[in-house]
C-alpha cells in the first residue's frame, strides 16, 4: 500500500455558517478526508459521527447568528478534528447527553474547552491498520 | 441532505420509513412523521424502518426515544429496523439496542409488532 502522508501536518479548514443544515458539509468533508488516508469503512463511518456530534454540540452553544470554524488536521495519516464557535455565554458544553457520550466512545481522544476566541471541541482519531476483511472505499493499490 | 419519509400500515401497525440521513437538521422532519403516525396508533405497537437511512446521529436517537416513550404511555413498544453495523454502533454506545425492539429486517418486525 503506497501512503500519501505528508511529513508536516495538513490542515484543511471550513467556515460553515452556525446552522444545522451545514452539518452535512462537515460531514461530506470528513468522509473525503478519511477516504483520501485509506481509511477502512467503519473507521470513515465513525469519523462522519465524530464531527456531526461535535457540531451538533456545539450548535447548541453557538450565538445566533455566527459561525463554526471546523479544522482537520491529518498528521501522518491521524486526524484532529478542532471545532470552535463563539457562544452565547461563557457556559461549557454539555457533557451529559448522547452527543458526548458517542463522541467518547468512538474518539481516542476528545475535549472541550473555552477559550479566549470562544468555545472549541477536539476530537482525535488514530488512523488503524487496516485488517485483511476491512473494506475500504477506493483501492489505491 | 434531504430526508424522505414515508409511511404506511400493517394490520394497524404504523411503518415509518425514513430515507436518507437523520442529523441535527432532518431530525425535525421524523419527529414530524413520528408524531402523525403516533396519532393513528391508537395501542398498537409502531415500526420505524431505517433499512434506507445511511445516517443516524444522536439528535436522531433522541427522536426515536421520545416516540419510545410515548407508545409506552399507550403499553405499546417501539420496532426498529435495521442490519446497518454503523446505525447498531450507535444504538450499542448508547445502550439502547436493549431498549429498543431492534429487528434485521421489516418481516420480523411485522411478525412481532402488535
Amino acid at each position: 500500500m503506497t501512503s500519501n502522508f505528508s511529513a508536516v501536518p495538513e490542515v484543511v479548514e471550513l467556515h460553515v455558517p452556525a446552522d444545522a443544515s451545514f452539518v452535512s458539509v462537515l460531514r461530506i468533508t470528513a468522509a473525503a478526508l478519511a477516504a483520501r488516508l485509506d481509511y477502512a469503512i467503519d473507521q470513515i463511518e465513525d469519523l462522519r459521527v465524530m464531527v456531526d456530534e461535535a457540531a451538533s454540540l456545539l450548535l447548541t452553544r453557538a450565538a445566533v447568528p455566527s459561525t463554526i470554524r471546523c479544522r482537520y488536521i491529518l498528521d501522518e495519516g491521524d486526524i484532529t478534528l478542532l471545532l470552535s464557535a463563539i457562544p452565547q455565554n461563557r457556559e461549557g458544553v454539555e457533557k451529559d447527553g448522547f452527543s458526548w457520550l458517542v463522541l467518547d466512545a468512538l474518539a481516542d481522544k476528545v475535549d472541550a474547552r473555552l477559550t479566549d476566541d470562544g468555545i472549541e471541541i477536539e476530537v482525535y482519531q488514530k488512523r488503524r491498520a487496516l485488517d485483511a476483511g476491512d473494506t475500504q472505499l477506493v483501492d489505491r493499490g | 441532505m434531504e430526508l424522505q419519509v414515508k409511511r404506511s400500515e400493517h394490520d394497524g401497525v404504523q411503518i415509518v420509513s425514513p430515507a436518507g440521513e437523520i442529523d441535527v437538521f432532518t431530525a425535525e422532519k421524523l419527529k414530524g412523521a413520528l408524531q402523525d403516525a403516533e396519532a393513528s396508533s391508537g395501542e398498537h405497537d409502531l415500526i420505524v424502518d431505517l433499512s434506507e437511512v445511511s445516517f443516524l446521529d444522536s439528535t436522531g436517537i433522541g427522536v426515536l426515544v421520545g416516540a419510545l416513550r410515548r407508545r409506552r404511555e399507550q403499553d405499546a413498544t417501539l420496532h426498529l429496523v435495521t442490519d446497518k453495523a454503523s446505525i447498531l454502533k450507535i444504538l450499542s454506545i448508547t445502550n439502547l439496542d436493549t431498549v429498543f425492539a431492534v429487528h434485521p429486517d421489516l418481516q420480523t418486525a411485522t411478525g412481532a409488532a402488535k
